[in-house]
């Protein structure tokens, strides 16, 4: 084999590396974000306490120890001798900002006790930042399948049907691209100050669907005119059998592609927005940073929880290229045909 | 058609009809962006409820009679998209007459009227004269009211005097309110003569017409003052002019009358049929967003006191300048970045390149400008660059020309955080189009008759593969639009983006409007821009149409 060819074979296997690598890294958050109550609360995973054995006491969160986190615990058992439990490996809560019953009001650096620092409220900054994984990934996820199903329907409809349908679809997709999206999701939020996690995500969802709609019309449009569709139709099949079971899953792949692209950005705009102080009420990445904008001395509130958003961004995005990659090789160089949105 | 792919017009007439085709394209986007921009101004919680606290008040005559004030203020009595009823000042008065019969609302129709003052007279002394005597006694008590607002001499004998006397007394005091008797009257008032205020005071609201038309007419600031002064006394809304206030302050009196006017004028006026009929698109919440968004006029901000046009016009510059540099500085370097990498394609360095721009697109724009700001603003390393303002001083402080250099001083830092993803958008743009072109039959032909790499890649490529990037440049603007909020919240800009920010936090929503629609306008132009230069770079595109024309 030539030496180009080895190079083109070891460029390969590089990018599928690097591909393999993302996947991994977004497993990995996923797994954080569904452990997240058991890698950082501030109660213990298994605790035997005065006699009782309690079972997942972080998840069920038993009247009998409201008062109680893990330090008052360590404490009491130190003290009685009797009983043991298993912490989490970082024993804060996201929102916990008394361990032990002492109060600090000032963001403190990485130490011993917390690894990564504290807020300026004295959370613990590892542990929002485990359960601000959760947030993230939900907020891509949902907000993503939002759009994608909008644009699924409204492109496969305009590319299938032709005529007034699509000049109504396209006229909408024309008119919502002409949006900077974060711009307006942030005038919306202003507007109905949609705090709650799930108002976010909709907000998302309701203004990204013209870039997935766009894409789905010219695959739908182009598949139609492909001779196996005729066959389908000289068959007699049903347009929505067609639509459904010929058209679509074809159309499928650069879909894929746009939604795995696109959870990255809705990751962006839910910590841009949390940033800007019009996020949900979560324990999100974008609200450490703006924490950190009280005092920007307090360099640690920026740097952990922007890595994170970074390494999931990244990781979402070598995945969807990776995709295009297996999808279409000869277009490996080309890009999110939607990045503005 | 016969004419070939040229057509009857050949390229220079191809290529208008394509840009007129464009350009009348425009139009129904602009109308949806209306559409979506009437829709969140319908979100806008402080105009549905009312304003400040109506909802949540006891509902007696004056408080309904103060929500609808400022139903009427935004518009919220009209219908939606069709006014089939509309309404004028004849209308307005027999529906309050009528309403007087209803015990429900007597009370609120009492009020109606007596505050329409002089538009109501007419039909009051006719009401009397038509009614029953025993139903006479609650129209006499609102003309002896109208006739003390408006200081009538003997005002109260003729509305408990017997009604033929009332009648005789209407049959001359009607000619006051003539046209031409109105406009002298309010002529002499701007003039400043003494005594025209009383006289426009007993002509009261019928006078309202003609102020306002006087006060957009005269550019004399003393004629102004005293029209404000007058309307305020008739109307109750007192919004004064002062000759000697700041330049943004007078227009924003004369742009809060321009307001109060618009929604008024139907209490003060008949309308003709014409208006009428006209009245029935025009007339209703979206004909006056629609009318609003055509003249720019997005009227008042709340927390700024100025017109919200003026302002957004005042930091729109900014916004554009910079983003026109982050545009220029990301173009400069990502072509020849992209044709490196295409022409080394498949080496690690290109590799690594394509890998590292990747990253930096992945970057969150917040987290870099507050990284720059940590490692290279002073705080956890060498303090090199300023990171707020754009200005160190007043512009006065600073000696000859070096107030260019701080303001390219403090633009470092921020135009650098709106320009290194648009990089990496851009140069991983320009290599796949650069790949794509290296590989045609023509580039082998060039290499073929002996032409040096340099002159290949750089001039017979480069043609070609920087057609893409053409496009690219209508995309970038919404982009950059939305990075600017972030990065001009972050150094501290006086531009749209950190507008934006203050408006939502001061709940300013006509600031608001003015910015999403500005700012879909500036993206709808510049993506038209970028769909001509198109045209104009790639000749295969009015080729093809020419020739879809022509079949």
């Amino acid at each position: 084999m030539s030496k180009s060819g080895w190079a083109s074979v070891f460029g390969r296997l590089r990018r599928q590396r690097l591909t393999m690598a993302a996947t991994g890294l977004v497993a990995l958050l996923l797994a954080t974000a569904l452990g997240a109550d058991c890698l950082a609360s501030d109660l213990p995973i298994v605790l035997s306490y005065k006699g009782d054995l309690h079972i997942l006491p972080n998840l069920r969160r038993p009247g009998g120890l409201r008062h109680h986190d893990n330090h008052t615990l360590r404490r009491d058992l130190a003290s009685t001798g009797s009983g043991w439990a298993v912490y989490p490996l970082i024993p804060y809560g996201p929102n916990q900002t008394q361990p032990g019953g002492a109060l600090d009001l000032n963001a403190r650096p990485g130490s011993g006790e917390h690894l990564l620092g504290t807020d300026d409220v004295g959370r613990d900054v590892a542990a929002q930042l485990v359960h601000g994984a959760r947030v993230a990934l939900l907020v891509g996820f949902v907000a993503v399948l939002i759009y994608v199903v909008i644009g699924l329907v409204l492109g496969a409809l305009a590319g299938y049907l032709r005529g007034p349908v699509d000049h109504l679809v396209s006229w909408g997709v024309a008119v919502m691209l002409t949006f900077p999206t974060f711009l307006l999701i942030l005038v919306i939020q202003g507007l109905v100050s949609a705090q709650s996690l799930w108002g976010v995500m909709v907000v998302i969802g309701l203004t990204g669907w013209a870039g997935v709609s766009r894409l789905v019309r010219g695959e739908v449009l182009r598949i139609r005119a492909l001779p196996y569709v005729e066959a389908a139709r000289g068959l007699g099949a049903s347009h929505v059998r067609i639509l459904v079971h010929h058209v679509l899953p074809n159309a499928l792949g650069p879909v894929a592609v746009a939604a795995t692209f696109g959870m990255a950005s809705a990751i962006l705009v839910e910590t841009g927005l949390s940033f800007l102080g019009f996020g949900p009420d979560a324990p999100s990445w974008g609200r450490l940073i703006a924490a950190a904008q009280v005092n920007r001395t307090s360099w640690w509130l920026t740097v952990f929880p922007g890595l994170a958003i970074f390494v999931t961004v990244l990781s979402y995005n070598f995945l969807a290229e990776g995709l295009q990659d297996a999808l279409d090789p000869h277009h490996r160089a080309r890009l999110p045909r939607d990045w503005t949105d | 058609m016969a004419a070939g792919p040229r057509g009857r017009f050949g390229r220079g007439g191809v290529l208008a009809r394509l840009v007129l085709r464009r350009f009348l394209l425009a139009i129904p986007t602009l109308f949806g962006i209306s559409l979506v921009t009437f829709a969140l101004v319908n979100l806008a919680p402080g105009e549905t409820t009312g304003g400040s606290g109506g909802a949540g008040l006891r509902s007696t005559a004056v408080t309904r009679e103060a929500a609808e004030n400022v139903r009427r203020t935004y518009g919220l009595d009209l219908p939606v998209f069709l006014n089939f009823d509309v309404s004028d000042r004849g209308k307005r008065v027999r529906r309050s007459l009528r309403d007087l019969d209803q015990p429900a609302t007597s009370a609120l129709a009492e009020r109606r009227l007596v505050a329409a003052t002089t538009l109501a007279l007419d039909e009051v002394v006719a009401a009397l004269v038509r009614a029953e005597p025993s139903k006479r006694r609650v129209l006499r008590r609102i003309l002896a009211q109208i006739l003390l607002v408006i200081g009538e001499p003997g005002g109260r004998a003729v509305a408990q005097g017997p009604v033929d006397a009332m009648q005789r007394w209407w049959q001359g005091r009607r000619g006051t309110f003539r046209p031409a008797v109105v406009r002298a009257a309010v002529q002499r008032l701007a003039a400043g003569e003494p005594g025209a205020d009383r006289a426009v005071r007993r002509i009261h609201r019928r006078a309202v017409p003609d102020l306002i038309a006087r006060l957009f007419a005269t550019d004399v600031p003393g004629e102004r003052a005293r029209l404000t002064q007058a309307l305020s006394d008739i109307t109750g809304h007192v919004v004064l002019y002062d000759p000697r206030a700041p330049r943004a302050e007078r227009r924003s009196v004369l742009g809060q009358w321009r307001d109060w006017w618009r929604a008024e004028e139907t209490v003060h006026r008949d309308l003709s049929g014409w208006e009428r009929f006209l009245g029935t698109f025009t007339r209703t919440r979206y004909g006056r967003w629609l009318g609003r968004l055509s003249r720019g006029d997005f009227g008042e901000s709340v927390y700024f006191k100025q017109r919200a046009a003026d302002i957004i016009a005042e930091r729109l510059p900014v916004t554009l300048a910079l983003n026109l540099a982050a545009l220029v500085l990301a173009y400069l370097l990502s072509v020849p970045l992209g044709v490196w990498s295409a022409v080394n394609r498949g080496r690690w360095l290109d590799r690594a390149v394509t890998t590292g721009l990747f990253v930096l697109y992945s970057l969150p724009t917040f987290w870099v400008a507050l990284m720059v700001i940590i490692f290279l603003g002073g705080i956890e390393g060498p303090d090199l660059f300023p990171t707020s303002g754009l200005y160190s001083f007043r512009p006065q402080d600073y000696p000859a020309g070096s107030s260019l250099l701080d303001l390219l001083w403090h633009s470092v830092l921020p135009v650098f955080c709106l320009s290194y993803a648009a990089l990496a958008v851009v140069s991983r743009y320009q290599r796949a189009g650069m790949v794509e072109v290296l590989d045609q039959d023509y580039i082998r032909t060039a290499r073929a008759k002996g032409l040096g790499e340099t002159r290949v890649v750089w001039k017979h490529g480069l043609r070609n593969g920087i057609i893409p990037l053409v496009n690219l440049l209508g995309l970038q603007i919404p982009y950059l639009l939305s990075g600017s909020v972030i990065v001009e919240t972050i150094f501290d800009i006086p531009g749209l983006g950190s507008l934006t920010l203050l408006a939502i936090q001061q709940r300013d929503t006509n600031v608001l409007m003015g910015v999403i629609s500005i700012t879909a306008l500036v993206t709808m132009a510049g993506l038209l821009l970028a769909d001509l230069l198109m045209v104009w770079a790639d000749p295969r595109i009015s080729l093809e149409r020419s020739s879809e024309a022509g079949s």
